[in-house]
């Protein structure tokens, strides 16, 4: 592959990152002006007016606007997202301290989900108008139009209420140790299964929608028809020659869903009590931390933009048409 | 175009559409649920917000779907629920569609770098997740349901935007635009009258998914406890029915069934449209 078009490449994407953060980072500055007065919030709701006053000038709130901006970019460049109000923390330590729970939780379930869904959605068209493809369209319609946190309900009171396989609420048990060394890995991975299964289900029903539209498009082309022609045998015709054309558009999806993936974090996470992300973002938005709740948000756009670099990156080595 | 042309082609999209069964379920399935939700009121016996002492009745024949914790007849509430759920999915597809479309269209027919900086808005916005940017303003603004209606509005259409650009660029360059070119017509008549209504079709198909996608995210919404409390939404029911779901399970399952079935509707209709190749 030419060298000098992965660094062109490369170099435009690094650009279009930092536009597109910058614009994040601007948003929710504008939604946390726009959304209500800070010094009121720190101040809390019993503050007087005095009170306010003091704050809104020690925290230089009584600034102009566009230098406020500058120095809060600066600050979120540096990794400094202020303190939390309910925590009374720094905002980064907090978030950080989660941050590997919940990426546990989702990494798992897109992989789970990218891989079955890719799968089931190149076998369902290799079955097209079977009985199979049939089934397998309507569960995954059904799937997709359940709420995630609906998902987990049910799973929990299946599985965890009813036929009581798992537990249904933390990350380890109570007397979990961390220097039981497997044990304690075991412990977290059983504490892990339904949270990552809800969250598999409704991932699995869309890449596996998108992998079935884009492998019954691909099937219509010619390079289809002279592989069929050459007499291969069905499998690796659908899952060599259709999937590895038909893939890219799923994994520009994967990118994009990576943000959502902190949604879905938010809704299992809160159904199970697991302390990640989600569980923060649900336990900030009823205390009203502002600090907090913005920046899961930057930290979510910051999440969709970088693994929709990194698949427009795979997209790029993988399809020698866009290359060109 | 005359009453009777819009009649007859109005039946010719019927029976087209009636041809394919998916979308004919989804289409009888939303007029049930539309019919259900005006309908309703008038003959159902009980209403909504009526307090009993009869809280976490199972389902019987007095109460269809049971009550919840306040005695209330669940059925009721969920048909009340019905208006607020059309709102939501007709109020926000609908913000979403005039907005891609306008943005879209725009950009894709004028070219240059007023395309390349709707291009980039469009890519900003959808970097943005949609669900958490509302959960964040319905945190600090307060729970209001037309706050929420604009927001996923607001949110949605760079999908709406992205369909209609890539419809237009195919499109721009063909006869019947060039012919109209030559008649004399101007851009913004010959994008109005002339490319818009060939290129609605596939927007609509994405807009009936979109609005299956609205009660979704309302749903949430309202699971994260920031739903409107003034209204008996779906996924208001679910949320109060969450604390009691072992003792009585029935106070989640039939709302939820309800939003299930209405966005297995949608996009079904979706899809049907999507296939259909009578122009609309």
């Amino acid at each position: 592959m030419n060298k000098r078009k992965l660094a062109v490449f490369l170099g435009k994407k690094v650009l279009t990152i930092s536009i597109m953060l910058f614009f994040a980072v601007f948003i929710t500055f504008f939604l946390m002006r726009v959304t209500g007065d800070p010094a009121e919030l720190i101040a809390g709701p019993l503050a007087k007016e005095a009170d306010i006053e003091r704050i809104r000038i020690e925290y230089g709130l009584d600034r102009p606007i566009y230098e406020q901006f500058v120095t809060y970019f600066t600050k979120v460049m540096t990794g400094d997202f202020g303190y939390s109000l309910k925590w009374g923390r720094p905002v980064f330590q907090v978030v950080t301290e989660r941050l590997g729970t919940s990426l546990t939780l989702s990494l798992s379930a897109q992989v789970i989900s990218l891989v079955f869904g890719v799968l089931l959605g190149t076998y369902s068209v290799k079955k097209r108008g079977k009985w199979q493809s049939e089934t397998s369209s309507i569960i995954s319609l059904v799937l997709y139009a359940t709420p995630v946190f609906l998902i987990a309900m049910i799973l929990m009171y299946v599985f965890g209420m009813y036929l009581r396989l798992f537990p249904i609420s933390g990350a380890v048990s109570l007397r979990g140790d961390p220097s039981q060394g497997i044990f304690y890995v075991l412990d977290v991975l059983w504490h892990a299964v339904l949270p990552i299964t809800a969250l598999s289900c409704w991932y699995g029903a869309i890449f596996f929608r998108v992998t079935r539209a884009s492998v019954s498009e691909v099937l219509n082309s010619n390079f289809m028809l002279v592989a069929r022609s050459k007499g291969i045998s069905e499998n690796t015709l659908y899952f060599k020659h259709a999937l590895r054309n038909a893939i890219l558009p799923v994994i520009a999806l994967a990118g994009l869903y990576m943000g959502s993936s902190f949604v879905g974090a938010l809704m299992t996470e809160t159904v199970f009590g697991w302390p990640g992300i989600g569980r923060l973002m649900y336990d900030s938005i009823l205390a009203r931390d502002a600090n907090v709740t913005s920046t899961i948000l930057i930290l979510g756009s910051l999440s969709v933009i970088v693994a929709s670099s990194i698949a427009d990156l795979i997209i790029f080595l993988l399809d020698p048409r866009v290359r060109s | 175009m005359s009453s009777k042309e819009i009649l007859r082609r109005g039946k010719h999209l019927f029976l087209e559409f009636k041809k394919d069964t998916g979308a004919f379920v989804g289409f009888t399935g939303i007029c049930f649920i539309l019919i259900l939700g005006v309908v309703g009121p008038f003959f159902y016996p009980y209403s909504p917000n009526e307090q009993s002492f009869q809280g976490y009745l199972p389902p019987s024949v007095g109460h269809i779907m049971g009550t919840d914790n306040l005695g209330r007849d669940l059925l009721a509430r969920i048909i009340s629920g019905v208006k607020v759920a059309f709102y939501f999915s007709f109020l926000a597809a609908g913000i979403s569609l005039i907005a891609g479309l306008l943005i879209g269209s725009i950009g894709g027919f004028y070219g240059g770098w007023i395309d390349e900086v709707l291009s980039r808005v469009t890519d900003v916005t959808l970097t943005f997740p949609a669900l958490l940017l509302i959960i964040y303003i319905a945190s600090m603004l307060g729970r209001n349901m037309l706050i929420a209606i604009t927001v996923i509005g607001l949110t949605m259409w760079p999908s709406n935007a992205k369909v209609a650009r890539a419809q237009i660029l195919s499109l721009k360059q063909r006869e019947f635009v060039q012919a109209s070119r030559v008649l004399g017509m101007g851009n913004s008549r010959i994008l109005v009258l002339h490319i818009i209504p060939n290129i609605i079709s596939p927007v609509l198909a994405n807009s009936a998914l979109q609005m299956g996608y609205a009660i979704l995210i309302e749903a949430m919404l309202a699971f994260v406890g920031l739903g409107d409390l003034n209204v008996a939404t779906w996924g208001q029911l679910i949320y109060s029915g969450q604390s009691s779901l072992t003792s009585a399970p029935w106070i989640t399952f039939f709302p939820g069934v309800f939003i299930i079935c209405f966005v297995v509707f949608c996009n079904l209709v979706g899809e049907g449209i999507s296939k259909l190749r009578v122009k609309i």
